[in-house]
């Protein structure tokens, strides 16, 4: 009877411990395979451009983008853009021509739940610089008691610097083509012009008004990978 | 494709941004106008005092500031398109049966300095008061308390001083 007990209990650990063999053995065939890199080129866009001038019809901007992809995570962003600007209100009439750039990094914090899922929530920074050519052929500063006055102002040349915080999302509708919208927090570093008018909106950063300007882009990119592996 | 989750989240910034870019900027009108107080010519320290019976009015300008009117604290509206401005001052009393008037004539001198306020609202001067040139009929004295007469501001720029 002993005997009996002592093989059953020598049966039962050894179940136990092919149990457990084979419990971590799955473990390890699930495993997921790692993501690949699918670095590339995309090539967009900012379509929020043109809701601006449904807006805003004053202004009149292109805008492009180029997003490097390293990997799933890091992106190298370069935009690229013009705006003019032109309006005739009482108080001043206004006309600006000026081209932007802006350099920066993106980074995916989107987990991946799905092989093939190439959907971004991005973080980022960039870095814009924008030249504006601008001039206000009147403006008047109304005075009821002794008549208004109204002068001109010349070409003037206006160099602005700043930085800005993005945050977004980016998601594959078709394959490797993107829509995606980000918002924006810009603010200026630096501002050097040669009137004592400003600039009405810097191109790529938006309303001079403020020195802090939060914005919206939205944005199509077709990817071009640079592997067939996705 | 992003999950419902993202969904919220997208339509709280969507939210942010579209409150963001409402503009509610305004635009102030006569800011160019330099303020001035009546004080009591006596004492150490200055007394606000009211005068009856005061017409103000720009040279040259038909338009009256003041009308009969009891004033202490002024707006005069400096001309913009010369760097000095004048204004009369009309103090008129009853003595008896009649009307006695007494007139000052106050020259403001001042430097003009252009302003962007915003595309909305255009430009602004800004005025630095330099010199103030009276007679003293009515006047006592006349000192620049803030010489900046800017945009958006609210200070007083000039005590005139009465005799009592």
């Amino acid at each position: 009877m002993e005997k009996t007990l002592r093989m059953l209990k020598y049966i039962l650990s050894l179940s136990l411990v092919f149990t457990f063999l084979a419990a971590n053995s799955q473990e390890l065939e699930e495993e997921k395979p790692k993501e690949p890199k699918n670095p590339g080129l995309s090539i967009g866009l900012n379509i929020g451009t043109f809701i601006v001038k449904a807006f805003e019809s004053d202004r009149t901007g292109v805008e492009a983008t180029a997003r490097y992809k390293f990997n799933r995570k890091f992106f190298a962003v370069g935009e690229v853009g013009f705006e003019n600007v032109e309006f005739d209100r009482e108080p001043l009439q206004y006309k600006s021509n000026g081209s932007f750039l802006r350099l920066g990094i993106d980074y995916n914090i989107f987990k991946v739940e799905e092989i093939g899922n190439n959907d971004n929530i991005i973080i980022g920074a960039r870095y814009g610089i924008a030249i504006t050519d601008y001039s206000s052929n009147r403006f008047t500063i109304k005075d009821d008691y002794w008549g208004d006055y109204t002068n001109t102002l010349g070409n003037a040349t206006s160099n602005t610097h700043w930085v800005e915080a993005v945050f977004g999302l980016r998601s594959e509708i078709l394959k490797n083509f993107y829509m995606g919208w980000t918002v924006r927090l810009r603010q200026i570093v630096a501002l050097n012009q040669t009137s004592e008018l400003d600039p009405y909106a810097i191109p790529g950063y938006g309303r001079r008004d403020n020195t802090t300007n939060l914005s919206f882009t939205y944005n199509l990119e077709y990817h071009f990978p640079f592997t067939k592996n996705r | 494709m992003l999950k419902k989750p993202y969904i919220k989240w997208i339509a709280i910034v969507m939210l942010i941004a579209v409150f963001a870019c409402n503009d509610s900027s305004f635009c102030l009108s006569n800011q160019h106008a330099i303020q001035a107080s009546f004080y009591a010519a006596t004492g150490d320290t200055d007394k606000d005092t009211t005068l009856t019976g005061i017409y103000i009015w720009g040279l040259e300008n038909d338009s009256l500031f003041h009308d009969s009117a009891s004033v202490h604290e002024m707006y005069l509206t400096a001309n913009l398109n010369y760097d000095s401005t004048q204004f009369i001052i009309r103090e008129e009393k009853l003595v008896g049966d009649n009307v006695i008037g007494e007139n000052d004539t106050l020259q403001f001198l001042y430097k003009r300095d252009l302003q962007y306020v915003s595309g909305d609202c255009g430009m602004a001067f800004n005025l630095i008061l330099d010199t103030v040139i009276y007679t003293t009929n009515i006047i006592d004295s006349v000192r620049i308390s803030y010489a900046n007469v800017n945009y958006g501001e609210n200070i007083e720029n000039v005590k005139i001083y009465i005799e009592p």
